[in-house]
């Protein structure tokens, strides 16, 4: 089904692999410096709205 | 290291500007829904249209703009208050600011209530606002922008919290989003012509419609659910890092999805495809905010289980989920095929628009108000009155919906054995569907039951409550000059930098932007040019203006698009050529009637003129309003000459003579349709609108059948 899906799509192969690198390469960087984030930051900044 | 000085700031809360905004919710919540159960009655009941001003084509936006922009906005602008003020340890910049913002905006939505029933519109969807009104709006957006900068300059807290990332996109966004689409050359104070034309309007019109869906329905709720729900379930957030991967994923991602509303049009494919792929990755980080929120409550849903607020948040939550799953599954085109125009669509946004915006925001209200009248709430009973009445009236408006789009898409493709359209009158298929029109309004007025009685629980909960206008903080001030963090990660850069926050937001959501519109403005290609294709004669333009006036594009679509069922039933599929002149874009996004792109010719004026008057004389059971005022009414042509002018300033090639002579090619072409009617025994002065009218209609869809 997703083939038929795929090849009524006019042009979608550039357009795929166009979305897909801008896909794959946005999520890495974000995912990269996700990975980096210090813990104790990360907590500090969820409980932010529990700060009086 | 420590970025605060040892001495505490006493400072206070505005609360004042919450309740505002909180009672503009309520009541123009109830305003908005009851108008939406007119239209949702006048969809079986055709005498429920009552008068020209209570028009199903008038009212209909009336509905959309009420429960957009005053109900859920007024909501979004409740909860930033609240929350922005706490998150930052800061009262608001300015409260004058905040007093003006709040006024500025009802009067916006009070103009609107006034200007809409009287059919001073653009006919652009969600945007149907005259320029002026446009101005107001673009004023009050930079003042919530600079009371929301000004408050996060005076900040006593160094991060912000993702919530007021939310916020931040929200702004930029929607004002580059408001600004575009609200291109237009004032005729008159009350009229104005988009200055991009047919296709390229299209464009602009859905990149901004989608992305209204999305920034100002989408964002801000997941800001506002960040915020409250940690706060009513006494929990921090799931994950903090996939809040941070779904906020940049999904404004990236989500400006470049807006062309699925054009699929299968002339748009050209280029765009359309690069429209699917787009809509099918949201998903992801739609449900990357979907899965937060509901892990946030993990091991603790025995609270769920007590706590109606939560219910309602869970339902909400769920329905986001929901709908943005269903999202990008109608933008592929083989689903689209079936669903576009169809009621499908009516459910899939009122899954989003009952269940994430509504229940967030009755969650929100009866989480705060309590709070800022220091008293509990008048009745929980009555809570969990609502929290049923609401979700059953979800499922009685959204299941019939869906079952009345599929039985709408099917019917429309089906063919017999022959080879021929089974239901070849298009008023079949409408009529197949009224039994679901009935559930449906059953299921809104339930709904609008319940957002009453929370008014009513409310509005007694502030009764039994001081207010307390002024709360009272206190912080420790940030120190002037900030140390640099010794090994601190690099996005902590923008974490504490709110105009970089927003540059970044801006470039993320410019990027999609213009990879699509650009192309389509500038490539000559894109929009293959048809020389047959002529501009309107004055006395047609003016009959475009009245079926712009009577939101004719609510019901009726200007779009053949190439399947053999349409082009069956319709003739030849639309072409972008055909378009050049239409500022604006008449493709409309709802069959409710028929496509009416080839109309023009296929029956004789004085069917119009019969249909029009008595729409169930022609087609028995039609639930078309009648439009008897336009055979009272004289068309007005002390602006033709200036309408004709201001599409020349456009580009449309009007001549010097035609634009001189626009009032008296008008009287001609009246005259020679008033004779055609008289043949048929029909007498009706050369000068009423629906001369106009019948003009426009019978020009539509002809051009490319000269020779």
């Amino acid at each position: 089904m997703f083939k038929q899906f795929i090849s009524n799509i006019p042009g979608a192969d550039s357009y795929m692999i166009f979305s897909l690198v801008t896909f794959m390469v946005f999520f890495t960087a974000v995912g990269i410096y996700m990975f980096w984030m210090d813990r104790k930051h990360l907590d500090r900044m969820k409980n932010l709205p529990f700060e009086k | 290291m420590s970025t605060k000085s040892t001495t505490l700031e006493q400072f206070s809360y505005d609360n004042k500007i919450v309740r505002n905004f909180a009672i503009a919710t309520i009541i123009w919540g109830i305003v908005g829904m009851l108008v939406g159960v007119i239209i949702a009655t006048q969809l079986f009941e055709p005498a429920a249209n009552i008068t020209q001003y209570g028009s199903f084509g008038r009212i209909r936006p009336l509905h959309t703009n009420a429960v957009i922009f005053a109900f859920v906005g007024n909501a979004i602008f409740a909860g930033v208050y609240y929350s922005l003020q706490r998150l930052l340890k800061a009262r608001m910049f300015s409260d004058f600011l905040s007093n003006f913002h709040f006024w500025g905006w009802q009067l916006i939505i009070v103009s609107a209530a006034v200007t809409l029933p009287l059919g001073i519109t653009t006919s652009h969807e969600y945007a149907e606002l005259e320029w002026p009104i446009d101005i107001a709006i673009t004023l009050i957006w930079v003042t919530f922008g600079i009371n929301m900068f000004g408050t996060i300059f005076k900040r006593r807290e160094r991060h912000l919290y993702v919530a007021i990332w939310f916020y931040i996109a929200t702004f930029i966004t929607v004002a580059v989003l408001h600004l575009t689409n609200s291109m237009q050359l004032p005729i008159s104070a009350f009229k104005s012509y988009y200055v991009y034309a047919g296709v390229q309007d299209a464009l602009i019109q859905w990149w901004y419609g989608h992305n209204a869906v999305a920034f100002f329905l989408t964002t801000p709720f997941l800001g506002l659910m960040y915020y409250f729900l940690p706060k009513m379930a006494n929990r921090p957030v799931y994950s903090y890092r996939l809040s941070i991967l779904h906020f940049w994923a999904l404004i990236f991602i989500y400006i470049w999805a807006g062309p699925h509303h054009l699929l299968y049009s002339s748009l050209p494919d280029w765009a359309q495809s690069l429209g699917v792929v787009f809509s099918i990755m949201l998903i992801a980080p739609s449900w990357g905010g979907m899965i937060n929120g509901l892990l946030t409550l993990r091991g603790a849903w025995d609270q769920v289980r007590e706590n109606t607020l939560l219910k309602f948040m869970v339902v909400g939550i769920t329905c986001y989920g929901m709908a943005t799953f269903e999202g990008p599954m109608l933008s592929l085109k083989n689903i689209n095929a079936i669903a576009h125009f169809t009621d499908w669509i009516v459910a899939h946004v009122h899954v989003g628009a009952l269940g994430w915006n509504g229940f967030l925001t009755f969650a929100m209200l009866y989480w705060l108000v309590p709070r800022i009248f220091q008293t509990t709430l008048y009745s929980e009973k009555l809570i969990k009155t609502h929290f049923w009445i609401g979700t059953i009236g979800i499922a009685l408006y959204a299941i019939p919906m869906y079952i009345s789009g599929f039985t709408q898409g099917m019917m429309w493709k089906q063919f017999t054995a022959e080879g021929t359209l089974q239901y070849g009158n298009f008023l079949d298929t409408t009529l197949q569907v009224l039994p679901m029109h009935m559930m449906r309004a059953v299921g809104g007025t339930l709904y609008l039951l319940g957002a009453i009685i929370m008014g009513y629980n409310l509005f007694k909960t502030m009764a039994q409550g001081t207010l307390l206008a002024n709360e009272p903080a206190e912080a420790a001030p940030l120190a002037v000059e900030e140390q640099p963090e010794v090994g601190a990660h690099w996005h902590r850069w923008i974490e504490r930098k709110p105009i970089q926050l927003l540059v970044a937001s801006l470039i993320m959501i410019l990027v999609g932007s213009l990879v699509e519109l650009i192309p389509t403005f500038m490539v000559k290609s894109n929009v293959p040019t048809i020389e047959a294709v002529q501009p309107y004669t004055s006395l047609e333009l003016e009959g475009r203006d009245i079926y712009i006036r009577e939101g004719c594009v609510g019901c009726h679509s200007q779009l053949v698009r190439p399947f053999r069922s349409e082009t069956e039933r319709y003739g030849e599929f639309s072409k972008s050529g055909e378009f050049v002149y239409d500022h604006p874009f008449l493709w409309g996004s709802k069959r409710t009637g028929p496509d009416l792109h080839r109309e023009g010719g296929k029956y004789p004026d004085s069917w119009h003129y019969h249909h029009m008057r008595e729409p169930q004389s022609m087609s028995p059971g039609s639930i078309m309003p009648a439009y008897g005022v336009l055979y009272e009414q004289s068309l007005n042509t002390a602006q033709t000459q200036d309408k004709l002018q201001a599409m020349k300033q456009l580009g449309v090639p009007y001549d010097e003579a035609q634009i001189k002579n626009a009032v008296a090619d008008l009287t001609k072409q009246s005259k020679e349709i008033q004779a055609r009617l008289a043949e048929e025994k029909i007498k009706v002065g050369a000068d009423k609108e629906i001369i106009a009218l019948i003009a426009y209609l019978q020009r539509l869809g002809t051009d490319i059948a000269k020779k």
